[in-house]
């Protein structure tokens, strides 16, 4: 899987500073590189993280059941709504 | 009218957005007990976003250049700045007409967000008067239009800039 067009990172990033409810002490020039580090980073890694996986989740799950089980992970984690 | 007089405010209630590209009214909490809310509109940080004021010019205007105090703060951000650009057009007698499609010529400045998310602080920009003004005189219907200049370069808070309301005063 390809990192996500100008565009998509474009409307992930200005959704994010929408949704934000925090403080927050970066520029938005500073969160857009963060916002394509991170997807940057997705794209790195997707291998890894179905690594793993064990099985037979590995081979039962699709793609985006897999991105919800990561981020229903990363949501507990770290509180976020 | 003396000069640092104020001339007209406008409350975020007297504000309307564009058909396009409009501001997006929203409110912001405080934390007292009942809580207060302030009627804000949000400016977004990704795209330009415009807000109309209309009003008649008061009487009591002399003539003379304006002042324009933008009174807003950041929803999130604690640092960065936020370029705002505001014009004017005027509704001249038997001069003007709204249905004839017009060029604003805006005025600038870029003002750093407040240290604090919550916080407010004042931008200023100042119209010589004239053309600069779009030559608004007493009793002139006019539109104040405000915009956040998102895609400039020199924009760099993140987040909604929330404006609270303008002072017009005589320079």
């Amino acid at each position: 899987m390809a990192v996500l067009s100008d565009n998509d990172r474009f409307a992930t990033w200005a959704e994010y500073m929408q949704e934000n409810k925090e403080a927050i002490g970066i520029t938005k020039q500073d969160l857009r590189a963060a916002i394509n580090a991170a997807d940057a980073w997705i794209d790195s890694n997707a291998a890894s993280f179905n690594t793993a996986l064990p099985q037979p989740a590995r081979g039962a799950l699709s793609a985006k059941q897999k991105a919800m089980l990561f981020m229903a992970v990363a949501t507990k984690r770290f509180g976020v709504a | 009218m003396a000069s640092g007089n104020t001339l007209t405010l406008f409350d975020a209630v007297d504000g309307s957005p564009t058909n396009t590209l409009g501001a997006l009214l929203t409110n912001r909490p405080g934390a007292s007990t009942p809580v207060e809310y302030f009627l804000v509109w949000g400016f977004g940080a990704s795209t330009d976003a415009y807000l109309d004021f209309r009003s008649i010019m008061p009487q009591h205007y002399a003539g003379g250049g304006v002042t324009c105090r933008i009174v807003w703060g950041a929803a999130t951000a604690t640092t960065g700045d936020t370029v705002w650009t505001l014009a004017f057009r005027a509704f001249e007698d038997d001069a003007d007409d709204i249905d004839v499609s017009h060029t604003y010529d805006f005025n600038t400045v870029t003002d750093t967000a407040p240290s604090a998310s919550g916080e407010f602080t004042a931008a200023v920009i100042t119209f010589t008067n004239g053309a600069d003004m779009d030559n608004v005189g007493a009793g002139d219907p006019f539109i104040l239009r405000l915009a956040r200049n998102a895609d400039d370069g020199a924009d760099t808070m993140s987040g909604d800039a929330q404006l609270l309301g303008i002072e017009i005063r005589e320079t």
